[in-house]
């Protein structure tokens, strides 16, 4: 076990959008364009850091029987402040985000990162482990977003909010309104995991 | 018996620093946050009443006119959610209303600016939830000007409905809506008038 | 196959001489009449639609069967029928390739994801016409009135107009029976012809594929709710894809009961379903959404309309 490959397992192979499966309600609503995806990322990731770090430093002190309500308080202050802040510094972007910077709370990625990674392990591990993961949901968030913004608006990196019309690929008129819809979300990340399994499932048979 | 106290004090002591964190922070974004709602509602109602230096609430003058009234069996105007005039040199030189019909995702914010003399001079939406590509485009420029102009008297629909305002392509509902609250509004302004708020 | 899992009733079993690529050849030759008279009114670009989705179809089972080193199964016919189904129930100037992709997604999403034929949840042909619905509304939505003009006349040329339930639901327009029996009245490809689709269902009838207690549940329960409702019950028959849906789709073997009893339950639930939609809901038609809903409701109407055993009693509550 080392930082570096606490930092690493986070971006594919234990990628947590992909592999474990966690925090779909999040990836599924806001992956309607790149510039959401990132946006979101980031203030998860940040939510992320914050909370393992905090946890594992905790770790001793915060005795086994109470240490769910623990965790949510801790995220849940995080989640407060990543809202109050954007809110203030980036409104357009707040907006975009909208109910989903509150829902970060309930984001299971952080309370599992907590409960599995950041209660058992020390501050430097878990900072590792909380930057990885994070930037692994970002990473995945605009892997699917990416996808969708093209397919069901034609665009790519449009941040309408920014007066950024993003770049043109195809006139809207074609594109597939139902990508951007939430039937649209299932599908393409259903398709998304079900490629990666097969290429690592490959993998994993060339290496054998 | 101690344990309970013990792991209370230990919640407890979480809990303080938490919320002490938290006041801070809300301290320093509090004021920055309410003055980009303000901003926000500004530039709204200036993008809507051209020529207002200034504007002012007067939405409970004109709600209590309206329920003196409704008394009588006079229509009501359910969307309107706040009336504010728009001044320029004391001079009052238009109104916006903002409204917040139904469409087909949920309620459509949108301020509707009617001029001193009834005509629309402006509509921009705030917050709106309709489905994108479709009724998303309520918020597009194409769409807003077609509102532009219009007066009251004749009741305010889509070409559907037997109106004169053409709907956006596959969002009939969400064309709909934002027809009502020009419609609600234009209607306001006159009755208001008539009334002698302005 | 290699038979685990598979639970055999004990003999006697019945036996029949018909095979899928029997059956499908049969739905295929079944359609023509309505494939015809979509060419007739439509125009030649009807015709281009339904080869298009066809081979799309075809196309996508067979590279993907290849691809995931599958036995390719499109020798029997049923990749032909959804293509041909979904040709049949999208609008005369919907761009080829918008057809060709809702015949991609049939194949791919709603057929093979789940495993191919016989393991699919949903009607493949109408999963297709949702989702084009759903992605390209605009280009689902345009209509136009079928004149007899020559194949070489530019679609936009014609009067674009509004289908016979579109003109009732939002202007309380009757279109005349006639027109409705015909098929000269603005809709889908294949679904505008009473006479042709009924042509098609008699021939399967004859032929023993469907039997009548689905398409007769169904456009019963719409005929009958029409009429408690105030309706004209001849008029919400003829009008919009009752017939093809009632014939064709909700007939399916695959996605649709095999008990006799679930099959009534099944073509009910259709009827009311469709009725609904087209009174209360925001779309003009619902036989599409009707059927795939009571598509997802097939295994539990299945399972709670298994025939009793021979010699047993039924249980007293």
């Amino acid at each position: 076990m080392s930082f570096t490959s606490q930092l690493t397992k986070g971006l594919v192979k234990e990628n947590p959008t992909f592999r474990i499966l966690l925090g779909m309600c999040p990836t599924l609503a806001v992956s309607l364009a790149i510039s959401n995806g990132i946006g979101m990322g980031i203030a998860a990731t940040f939510v992320l850091v914050g909370s393992n770090v905090i946890v594992s430093m905790l770790r001793n002190v915060i005795p086994s029987k109470i240490r769910i309500p623990c965790f949510i308080v801790v995220i849940a202050s995080f989640v407060t402040m990543v809202d109050l802040v954007m809110a203030a510094f980036v409104p357009k972007l707040h907006e975009v985000l909208g109910i989903f910077i509150p829902l970060i709370v309930v984001n299971c990625i952080i309370l599992a990162r907590a409960e599995a990674f950041a209660s058992k392990n020390g501050v430097m591990y878990s900072l590792a482990d909380g930057i990885g993961m994070g930037l692994g949901f970002t990473l995945a968030l605009t892997g699917l977003s990416a996808i969708r913004e093209l397919l069901g608006t034609g665009t790519l990196l449009a941040v309408p909010d920014f007066g950024f019309p993003g770049f043109k690929i195809f006139d809207r008129s074609l594109a597939a309104v139902m990508v951007i819809l939430p039937p649209g979300g299932f599908i393409t990340l259903g398709l998304l995991i079900g490629l990666l399994n097969s290429l690592t499932r490959k993998k994993r048979k060339a290496h054998a | 018996m101690r344990d309970v106290l013990k792991l209370g004090f230990i919640l407890f002591a979480i809990c303080a620093v938490a919320a002490g964190a938290l006041a801070f922070v809300n301290d320093i974004t509090e004021e920055r946050i309410a003055a980009q709602a303000a901003m926000k509602l500004e530039h709204a109602l200036e993008s809507v009443v051209p020529g207002a230096e200034e504007f002012k609430d007067e939405t409970d003058r004109v709600l209590a006119l309206k329920v003196a009234v409704a008394d009588g069996g006079r229509p009501e105007f359910p969307t309107v959610k706040r009336v504010y005039a728009g001044y320029d040199n004391g001079e009052m030189v238009g109104a916006a209303f903002a409204c917040a019909p139904a469409g087909y995702g949920g309620p459509i914010d949108t301020v509707v600016g009617v001029s001193r003399d009834g005509v629309v001079t402006g509509l921009t939406v705030v917050k709106h939830t309709e489905t994108p590509g479709l009724g998303a485009n309520v918020t597009t420029r194409q769409f807003q000007e077609r509102f532009l102009g219009l007066r009251a008297g004749a009741p305010v629909k889509v070409t559907r409905d037997g109106g004169q305002v053409e709907a956006i392509t596959g969002a009939t509902i969400s064309s709909r809506a934002m027809a009502g609250a020009v419609d609600q509004a234009l209607r306001l302004f006159e009755f208001a008038r008539r009334q002698g708020v302005w | 196959m290699d038979g685990t899992g598979l639970i055999v009733s004990s003999s006697p079993h019945q036996r029949a001489a018909v095979s899928t690529p029997v059956i499908m050849s049969d739905v295929v030759l079944a359609l023509m009449p309505a494939a015809l008279a979509g060419v007739w009114f439509f125009g030649l670009r009807a015709l281009a639609m339904m080869v298009v989705c066809v081979a799309a179809a075809v196309g996508t089972e067979a590279g993907l069967e290849r691809l995931m080193g599958k036995p390719v199964t499109v020798g029997d016919y049923s990749a032909v029928v959804a293509g041909l189904l979904l040709a049949l129930v999208v609008p005369p100037d919907l761009p080829l390739w918008i057809g060709a992709a809702g015949a991609v997604f049939a194949m791919a999403i709603a057929k093979f994801i789940f495993g191919g034929l016989g393991q699919n949840i949903f009607n493949p042909a109408l999963i297709g016409r949702a989702a084009l619905l759903a992605s390209w509304p605009v280009f689902m939505t345009r209509w136009r009135w079928p004149v007899f003009q020559a194949p070489w006349i530019p679609a936009f040329d014609a009067v674009s107009s509004a289908t016979p339930l579109a003109l009732w639901k939002l202007g309380g327009i009757k279109t005349p029976y006639l027109n409705l029996f015909l098929g000269n009245v603005a809709g889908s490809i294949g679904e505008t012809s009473a006479v042709a689709i009924l042509v098609g269902a008699v021939y399967l009838l004859w032929r023993g594929h469907i039997s009548l207690r689905i398409p007769v549940s169904f456009i019963g329960t719409v005929a009958v709710l029409a009429g408690l409702f105030h309706q004209d019950p001849l008029f919400h028959v003829l009008a919009g894809g009752l017939l093809i849906g009632a014939f064709f789709m909700a007939t399916d073997y695959v996605t649709s009961p095999v008990t006799p009893k679930g099959q009534i339950v099944f073509g009910i639930g259709c009827g009311v379903l469709t009725v609904f939609i087209r009174l209360y809901g925001g779309y003009p038609e619902g036989v599409c959404y009707a059927i795939l809903i009571m598509n997802a409701a097939t295994a539990l109407i299945d399972r709670y309309t298994v025939p009793r055993k021979f010699g047993e009693v039924k249980k007293v509550a």
